[in-house]
């Protein structure tokens, strides 16, 4: 079954995304999207009724032995080269657009 | 007489420790070698010239004092530029990280630090490591140092190309579906990706977290297990990290007895004629050092390409959703919080990235999740449940790295699956977990190196380690360095 990328679908998918697509690569984006899906789309021909999914390789086996540790607090040494990689900063915060409009 | 900077790694680091050479002297050749091809090559992205001359000489003074004594002692290295090295820009190839400086070293780059190398600099790959040709970097294209105008493979084509042209004596790549092994084969030299959690993430920058694995590039085999030793270890900040004790590095032992198995599938009308060639000449030299070869029907080849793409996207769309331009990376402007959002990801990720971000957004989304994400994850199972059953009949399975040797470069076609199809044997072994050598096995007409991979069972990177050791004994390409 073809799945054909209409304009709600990658409206949706490019907003669940955050990522902006202009009129002029519309197109573009919507041909080479439709290519992937339908590629990977040919997985339907393999039946895998009762087979359920691997999430996780090789931690399956190793589920009956957790590994656990003390849940202790350890100081990063190194902070204020952390905080430098921040676009902005005021003092020793991460300054960040307003999260909501004023009103 | 051969120069030093086309010896191997263990060569090298033989001469500090005895010292007819230093440190020194060996960051001085590579660092020659640099200036003579980089600026054709584009392997790096980032040179530390200043920061190894420091640390060669840090490392020179604990040889002296017998505080280092290890195989990598000394030894010019070169890591991925998705790696994060503290205080040196580490980019993922991305204009989104373009300025990014961590303020950490990944565990395998610690401990490389420990075993006494020396970091010379980052290298060039892929956006992400979202790549085949190393030509979505957001800095252009690397180049093939066997023939200029090829590609060196991808993602990790830096690293392959900085090894195979002698400008560091080793390199860490990094392999989700291939990134590691199908660069190595292009380039002439040997790539590993070890089973998933033996060498730790915690400071790689993510692709698909369930497939990502760090992974040596090196001249040779023994090169190859020398590095994979120092970069194992199991680490409390990587929850997949695994602590199962690694196996001996035994490859002294041959492959007597060894049970090889090549998949009939591997050796289709598509791959290259003279790579199908190799593989069976490769399995003449295994056979005819103690170990028994048998072709056998693997079954489902071509659905775990689809199912691969479809989980690595869906994994990359989730795990990318961290450059937002709050606390690191570009931030572009906007009116709102949301505009800031979509114009730093839109600016900041290339084209490619994008693709894949809106696929695996797609399959993880509501209405095709079942359909998509949820039928990759079956077929995952029963592609690992296939080899589960080969590795029951087979110590290492034997084929082909890529279907062709390097492709020229800018030959990509306006169709993105087209690429993705080079990844049909190598994907496997990150869908599984399970370890996967490749190994440079001679050339084909037009003089481009080729590769042959084996892989084994999970923890069974010694078997590897044995079998590409005889493969290489007479195929080896090293002489050709530098040309």
């Amino acid at each position: 079954m073809e799945q054909v990328i209409t304009d709600e679908i990658l409206e949706r998918v490019s907003r669940l995304a955050a990522l902006d697509i202009g009129e002029t690569e519309k197109e573009t984006v919507r041909r080479d999207l439709g290519r992937m899906v339908s590629y990977v789309g040919a997985m339907e021909q393999v039946d895998t009724s009762d087979v359920p999914p691997l999430y996780q390789v090789l931690a399956e086996e190793e589920a009956s032995e957790n590994v656990l540790r003390e849940d202790e607090v350890r100081p990063f040494e190194n902070v204020a080269e952390l905080l430098e990689s921040a676009p902005e900063r005021r003092g020793e915060f991460v300054a960040v657009p307003a999260t909501f409009d004023r009103g | 007489m051969m120069e030093l900077v086309d010896m191997t790694a263990l060569a090298c680091t033989e001469k500090i420790r005895k010292g007819e050479i230093s440190a020194m002297e060996a960051l001085e050749a590579v660092l020659s070698r640099i200036r003579a091809r980089e600026d054709a090559l584009h392997a790096f992205l980032t040179l530390d010239e200043e920061g190894a001359r420091r640390q060669a000489e840090a490392i020179q003074k604990k040889i002296k004092s017998g505080e280092l004594t290890g195989p990598l002692v000394g030894v010019p290295f070169a890591v991925k530029d998705n790696i994060c090295t503290k205080g040196i820009r580490t980019t993922a190839g991305s204009r989104i990280l373009e300025n990014f400086v961590p303020a950490y070293d990944a565990t395998a780059m610690e401990n490389l630090r420990k075993a006494g190398a020396v970091l010379i600099g980052k290298t060039n790959m892929d956006e992400f490591a979202m790549g085949n040709t190393s030509e979505t970097s957001f800095a252009g294209a690397v180049r093939n140092p066997w023939q200029e105008d090829r590609s060196a493979g991808g993602s990790s084509g830096g690293s392959a190309a900085a090894v195979a042209a002698g400008e560091c004596f080793a390199a860490l790549g990094s392999d989700t579906g291939g990134s590691v092994r199908q660069p190595a084969s292009h380039c002439g030299v040997v790539g590993l990706k070890p089973t998933y959690g033996t060498v730790s993430r915690y400071g790689l920058i993510a692709y698909a977290s369930s497939m990502d694995q760090i992974g040596p590039i090196t001249k040779d085999v023994r090169d190859c297990a020398a590095v994979y030793d120092a970069i194992a270890s199991h680490d409390p900040k990587d929850a997949t990290s695994n602590t199962r004790k690694r196996d001996a590095l035994s490859y002294a032992e041959g492959v007597e007895g060894l049970r090889v198995g090549i998949p009939s599938e591997f050796l289709s009308e598509s791959l290259q004629p003279e790579i199908a060639q190799a593989v069976r000449t490769a399995a003449d030299q295994l056979k005819a050092a103690g170990a028994t070869v048998e072709e056998f029907d693997l079954g489902l080849c071509n659905a775990a390409l689809p199912a691969y793409y479809t989980i690595a996207c869906a994994e990359a769309s989730s795990n990318l959703e961290r450059y937002d331009g709050m606390k690191y990376g570009l931030r572009a402007s906007g009116e709102s919080l949301s505009e800031v959002y979509r114009q730093t990801r839109s600016q900041g990720f290339g084209a490619e990235v994008r693709r894949r971000i809106l696929l695996g957004t797609f399959a993880l989304s509501e209405g095709f999740y079942e359909q998509y994400y949820l039928k990759a994850l079956k077929l995952r199972r029963l592609v690992r449940d296939n080899y589960d059953r080969a590795f029951g009949r087979f110590d290492v399975i034997l084929g082909p790295v890529a279907p062709e040797t390097a492709p020229r470069l800018g030959g990509q076609t306006e169709d993105p699956v087209r690429a993705y199809l080079a990844d049909i044997y190598t994907v496997a072994a990150n869908l599984t977990g399970y370890p996967a050598i490749s190994v440079p096995f001679g050339r084909d007409g037009q003089g481009l190196p080729v590769g042959i991979q084996l892989s084994a069972a999970a923890f069974r990177e010694d078997l590897l380690f044995r079998a590409g050791l005889v493969l290489e004994e007479n195929h080896k390409v090293v002489e050709h360095y530098g040309k």
